[in-house]
């Protein structure tokens, strides 16, 4: 049934994928979403547990992204494109990129966990998370949303997550979204052009 | 003639029941290839993947995995819906029918394999154990060799 439902749902999404492309401009391969959404703002903690906010990654550009560690398919799938995007950046702008992987599961994502998963990336991977009040300010400001499935018999259970990329330039203004279906390159590609554009 | 006759429907009824049982029950039947598990760093669970033709005459259905070398193994599919991504299990299993192939990739259907035993290394092989159940709910078992890969190729 729920497959059913899915196959239902395919032409609706294709559509609205062509449409947000027509909108595109031509200079990016991401969506341009420049002014769509609130500057980067939030108060999260890092996988050392400190608290940290978006001045302790200004003036760089950010890739935001959601998910949680206990994802083993799509999580790592975007945050390899993500970080093979920036290994395809020049060496002088490299460390001028972060990606800010925020886990929406902090019950199960703290500390050691969230710091092994997210590093394996690279070091301009930087796990974030928060408590439920910080967290749910971060999505509702940025238009997302998180939730729990109930657990299974094992205690085990299921996070869905925005599976959005927000780009930030330099000034944390918001400018792109960024799609699942682009390459590396053409992300990278897009990275520097922020970087020469901000 | 009638003893040919006789002989030759014999003959016909019993390669017909040799067939039937080589096409339910032959393992070689069910083909799996690019069995891999996408290295995760941490603890955290595994991705498992791998193509699996159908080259019986019946539909069969993928019921569950398990592996010695994790705690547990399930069957999930990550579905993006209006940009919201969700892992569901797939509690029913997944039906092939005769004749088709289905695969398990990343962003789609895989394999989750909970709490490795001992700590994985690309190139490492591990064994996982697929249980097939046929038309007639008689499951089989097949264990085939996963390689473990890096994450990005």
């Amino acid at each position: 049934m729920c497959l059913l439902r899915f196959f239902m749902l395919s032409p609706a999404l294709l559509l609205l994928l062509l449409l947000s492309g027509c909108q595109q401009s031509e200079q990016w391969h991401a969506k341009d979403i420049s002014g769509l959404m609130p500057k980067l703002r939030f108060e999260l903690s890092n996988a050392q547990g400190e608290s940290v906010t978006e001045a302790d990654y200004a003036a760089q550009i950010n890739l935001l992204f959601f998910g949680f560690t206990n994802c083993p398919d799509i999580c790592p799938t975007t945050l390899a494109q993500l970080a093979a995007a920036v290994r395809n950046l020049p060496e002088s702008i490299r460390d001028q990129v972060h990606i800010l992987f925020v886990s929406v599961d902090p019950q199960r994502d703290e500390g050691g966990r969230l710091a092994e998963y997210a590093g394996a990336f690279g070091e301009q991977v930087v796990g974030l998370t928060g408590t439920q009040d910080q967290l749910q300010a971060l999505t509702r400001r940025y238009r997302v949303t998180y939730g729990y499935d109930e657990a299974d018999a094992n205690g085990y259970y299921n996070v869905s997550h925005s599976s959005a990329v927000f780009a930030f330039d330099a000034d944390g203004q918001v400018r792109l979204l960024i799609r699942d279906d682009l390459t590396p390159a053409q992300i990278a590609e897009d990275m520097q052009r922020l970087q020469q554009n901000t | 003639m009638k003893k040919i006759t006789l002989a030759l429907l014999t003959a016909l009824l019993i390669a017909g029941g040799v067939l039937w049982i080589w096409t339910t029950t032959a393992p070689e039947a069910l083909v799996i290839d690019q069995a891999r598990i996408r290295l995760v760093a941490g603890s955290g669970p595994q991705g498992g993947y791998f193509s699996l033709h159908n080259r019986t005459s019946t539909a069969v259905t993928l019921q569950s995995a398990s592996s010695p070398a994790f705690a547990r193994v399930m069957l999930h599919q990550t579905r993006i819906r209006d940009g919201q991504s969700e892992m569901q299990s797939l509690q029913d299993g997944v039906t092939v029918a005769p004749g088709e192939s289905i695969e398990f990739v990343p962003g789609g259907m895989h394999l989750m394999l909970m709490q490795a035993l001992q700590p994985l290394q690309v190139g490492d092989s591990v064994p996982v154990v697929l249980e097939f159940a046929g038309q007639d709910q008689q499951v089989q078992s097949f264990t085939h060799q996963f390689v473990v890969v890096p994450l990005t190729p």
